[in-house]
């Protein structure tokens, strides 16, 4: 009886083994990932990892090269179209289609899909998130099959970075009988048929999205065969899933699990530039939404709250040698960035007495108070975020320094957005991820873009100096002309702040060393992916690290 | 015995509709919103989500939502869940299955090796292995699953490499037949399935060592030694025997806590089943998710608890009379 039951164990772990080694040795690669999309047709998801997905599918006509350049067409790679040209006046671009590009089930890609993708996406009814195409081009010609000319309004400097990085085509032949008002119900939208480098393969919702290698690909078969992306709900337990060789790539890591990859060796970590900057964005505004707040209306009472914290110690003690301290509303990673503008210095003596100017006197209990209001805050913070929730209590300690309290307000994440939204806080701490068009800081800082119920520009921050050299920095067609006109945008976000800007964080990705990865574009790390290679096989003893 | 059953059947109806309704109104009081846009998120999505949120009536007051939801619910339509854009009632055809092919065996098992734990317990009380073995239940009980869940994977995932840290296939597998695919399934669910046993047994040692020690000290064990019958037959002719409504009850009792647990033990593990569904469902605000996993659980836990009685009521021959 008990030599049956040995001999059935032995068995059954033989058979286990054999399917392991059955499916883990091919050109697979496997991305933890921490969520999924939601629509596959381009620019009608709301989720930003569908973002991912279809540009991995689909092929836009032309991709931003790697100086990440959005004024003019300098440094963009041709992708559906082999080449373009303006017109003499530069108000119309034309783009030749390369006639080798084929959708996934063989269609020649053609100038009829640069149309539908056009109408589908400056159609309000197809909720499309691209940009106001009716404020930016006015019409679009088809001469023949291979050739689109799109007509603008009028110049603009970054007039072919709208159309590169928003007009994807999409099969015409697949989508003509479809309103565009129910696409994103259609079966199309769950398994698109795309012209990318990677076909869509089969999408189990919330658990595992694969693609395959697009054999027929014109522009040269990727390297690797499959690519799986692993749904994870909890971050931690995605980089658990590279280090056990689950996973072979995660996007990102934190601190802690940058830490933990240093203990398996054949996971190494990958350099990321990012589009992300980190702040405490202070609140101008009181509960109406008009009146200054009682507190932070105060350009000086902002100024001495920026030089009352060491933001080299806060960013070096809680993501150690993982992030930079942030200059202003930008990142080093874009054009337009500016590292020789002048930040406020550190220097308590300097904020502690300019709050004393300003009527806030220390009291015997060692805070400050004017005209019987305790000199008080709240800081609003997810929960999500262990780092900035670490960060925040170290701005507590700086701001006790100089007599101010500070409350810690962490909430989970949706309501985080919600309070930020409805602009319920003093102070909130939280990062921006940008572009690498420099039209974010109109999106997030000027005052147009402080409205009821957006988190946009939460705090009201309105400086017409910010807004005026914002405004021309982005009208300037000359890079030169607009890097000068920004710089004195980004001094005038440090002058008068309406955020103490700390951090931009670095954190690597991690991948299993049998990938052999280039650089990944800041603006869309999963660009690279179509030049990825493998060199060993999967799992958790796959490569030996170098020696 | 049927009247039993009906009074059951009304106490699980009416358990559902108060734990439904409860759940509509702490999720949707609960502040932030399915659609709002946040740190991340491009401002050019700020009118895509505007228009989802309008498209699954959430610009209407809870008053008229809440009468529709119960409508629904009535219907057996559960809606659609925001996050997986397909109705919930599919979602949940997907999700329970993975779940319940952890938690059976899980319950089997832990049960099992409870029932044999205490038992052995039970029967040399107050003895220095009954102490250790004691102690060491109490400390698994005490533990979270989570943590424990933690540790094995740290342990035996992570340093070890002996199994898989995360998820219910490898993902690198190629999809091919249900049948093919068990041994992996297997391999992936042995941690997961493990934290489980590990708590359930825990849990069903402590009560069954107690029921088993009050059993060895009846009069019926003591007739039995007298008429020279041997331990073993006096535990699996007797005591077991004794002790099997108590340990049913435990399972009632324990069930709701376990499928707790589950859910914490599913979000460590990357298990797909209707416990990290659900946690991301709270997560996201995806309401309709919420609503039809908590009904759905609450109406798992009150036959779970029915059963357990019933199986109580069936093994104890007082009861069933009457008597």
């Amino acid at each position: 009886m008990m030599a049956g039951a040995r001999r059935l164990w032995l068995v059954a772990c033989i058979a286990a083994l054999a399917c392991r080694a059955e499916t883990g040795a091919d050109r697979t690669v496997v991305i933890a990932s921490g969520g999924d999309g939601d629509v596959l047709v381009p620019r009608l998801w709301t989720e930003t990892q569908a973002r991912l997905y279809t540009d991995l599918i689909f092929d836009k006509l032309a991709e931003i090269g790697a100086a990440q350049n959005t004024v003019g067409d300098a440094g963009y790679l041709p992708r559906l179209a082999q080449s373009w040209e303006w017109s003499h006046d530069s108000t119309a671009v034309t783009f030749h289609l390369d006639p080798r590009a084929r959708w996934h089930d063989g269609v020649p890609v053609r100038a009829a899909d640069v149309r539908i993708a056009w109408e589908i996406y400056n159609d309000p009814a197809s909720g499309a998130n691209a940009v106001d195409f009716t404020a930016l081009i006015d019409s679009l010609t088809t001469p023949d099959s291979l050739t689109a000319t799109f007509w603008y309004r009028a110049r603009r400097p970054e007039m072919f970075h709208a159309i590169a990085y928003n007009v994807v085509p999409l099969p015409e032949h697949l989508l003509r009988g479809i309103p565009h008002d129910s696409l994103r119900q259609s079966a199309f939208a769950q398994h698109p048929v795309g012209d990318g480098p990677f076909r869509f393969v089969s999408w189990d919702k919330k658990v595992r999205f694969e693609l395959a290698a697009n054999d027929a690909y014109f522009l040269g078969r990727p390297r690797i065969d499959r690519l799986v992306f692993s749904i994870f709900a909890d971050g931690s337990a995605a980089a658990r899933a590279v280090f056990a060789g689950d996973a072979d790539f995660i996007e990102v890591v934190t601190v802690d699990d940058a830490a933990e990859a240093v203990r398996h060796p054949e996971v190494r970590l990958v350099p990321a530039r990012r589009y992300e900057y980190g702040f405490l964005e202070f609140n101008l505004r009181g509960a109406d939404g008009r009146s200054p707040h009682p507190i932070l209306g105060s350009r000086g009472v902002r100024r001495a709250l920026t030089m009352a914290v060491n933001r080299a110690q806060v960013v070096r003690t809680v993501y150690d040698t993982l992030a930079l301290v942030a200059f202003g509303p930008f990142t080093r990673a874009q054009w337009a960035a500016d590292t020789a503008i002048t930040p406020l210095p550190y220097d308590t003596a300097a904020a502690g007495g300019a709050l004393d100017s300003l009527g806030w006197r220390r009291n015997a209990a060692g805070g400050r108070a004017r005209n019987g209001r305790r000199l008080s805050l709240s800081v609003l913070v997810s929960t999500s975020s262990r780092p900035r929730v670490r960060m925040a209590e170290l701005l507590q300690q700086a701001m006790r320094e100089v007599g101010v309290e500070v409350k810690i307000d962490a909430v989970d994440p949706l309501a985080f957005r919600s309070r930020l939204a409805a602009h319920q806080f003093d102070a909130a701490l939280f990062a921006w991820n940008t572009t690498p068009s420099p039209t974010g800081l109109r999106q997030s800082w000027t005052a147009a873009s402080f409205k009821p119920g957006s988190p946009f520009n939460a705090g009201g921050y309105a400086s017409p100096a910010f807004d005026l050299q914002v405004d021309s920095g982005l009208a300037a067609f000359d890079i030169a002309s607009a890097r000068a006109h920004l710089k004195r945008a980004f001094q005038a976000a440090i002058d008068d702040p309406p955020a103490i800007w700390l951090y931009e964080p670095r954190l690597p990705a991690a991948a299993n060393r049998r990938l052999v990865i280039g650089t990944m574009p800041p603006d869309a790390w999963w660009q690279s992916i179509r030049d990825w290679n493998v060199i060993g096989p999967a799992g958790k003893r796959a490569a030996e690290p170098p020696r | 015995m049927l009247r039993f059953l009906g009074a059951r059947a009304f106490q699980a109806v009416l358990v559902a509709f108060v734990v439904t309704s409860v759940a509509f109104l702490a999720i949707h009081l609960a502040p932030g919103d399915p659609f709002s846009i946040g740190p991340g998120d491009p401002p050019e999505l700020a009118e895509a989500r505007e228009a989802m949120r309008r498209t699954y009536g959430l610009d209407r007051p809870l008053w008229i939502q809440y009468p529709a939801m119960v409508g629904n619910l009535a219907r057996g339509n559960f809606g659609v869940s925001y996050s997986h854009a397909r109705p919930v009632s599919s979602v949940m055809a997907s999700v329970i299955p993975r779940t319940l092919l952890l938690m059976g065996p899980a319950l089997l098992i832990g049960v099992l090796l409870g029932v044999a734990i205490g038992t052995w317990q039970g029967v040399r009380v107050g003895r220095f292995s009954d102490r250790a073995t004691s102690a060491l239940t109490l400390a698994l009980v005490s533990l979270p699953e989570f943590l424990l869940a933690l540790m094995l994977g740290t342990v035996f995932a992570l340093r070890l490499g002996w199994f898989p840290a995360t998820g219910m296939r490898d993902a690198r597998a190629v999809a091919g037949s249900w049948l093919g695919s068990i041994p992996d399934v297997a391999w992936h669910a042995a941690l997961p399935c493990a934290t489980l046993v590990i708590a359930i047994a825990a849990a069903v040692a402590r009560y069954q060592r107690a029921a088993a020690a009050e059993a060895m000290a009846e009069d019926f064990v003591r007739a039995a030694r007298a008429r020279g019958a041997s331990t073993r037959d006096i535990v699996f002719r007797h005591v077991l025997r004794r002790t099997t409504p108590v340990v049913l009850t435990v399972i009632g009792l324990l069930l709701p806590l376990l499928v707790g647990g589950a859910a914490l033990v599913e979000v460590v593990f990357n298990w797909p089943g209707a416990g990290s569904a659900l946690l991301g469902a709270v997560n996201g605000r995806d309401y309709p998710l919420v609503i039809g996993l908590v009904l759905i659980g609450s109406v798992a836990v009150s036959a779970g608890s029915a059963l357990a009685d019933f199986g109580a009521l069936m093994a104890n021959p007082a009861q069933r009379t009457g008597s």
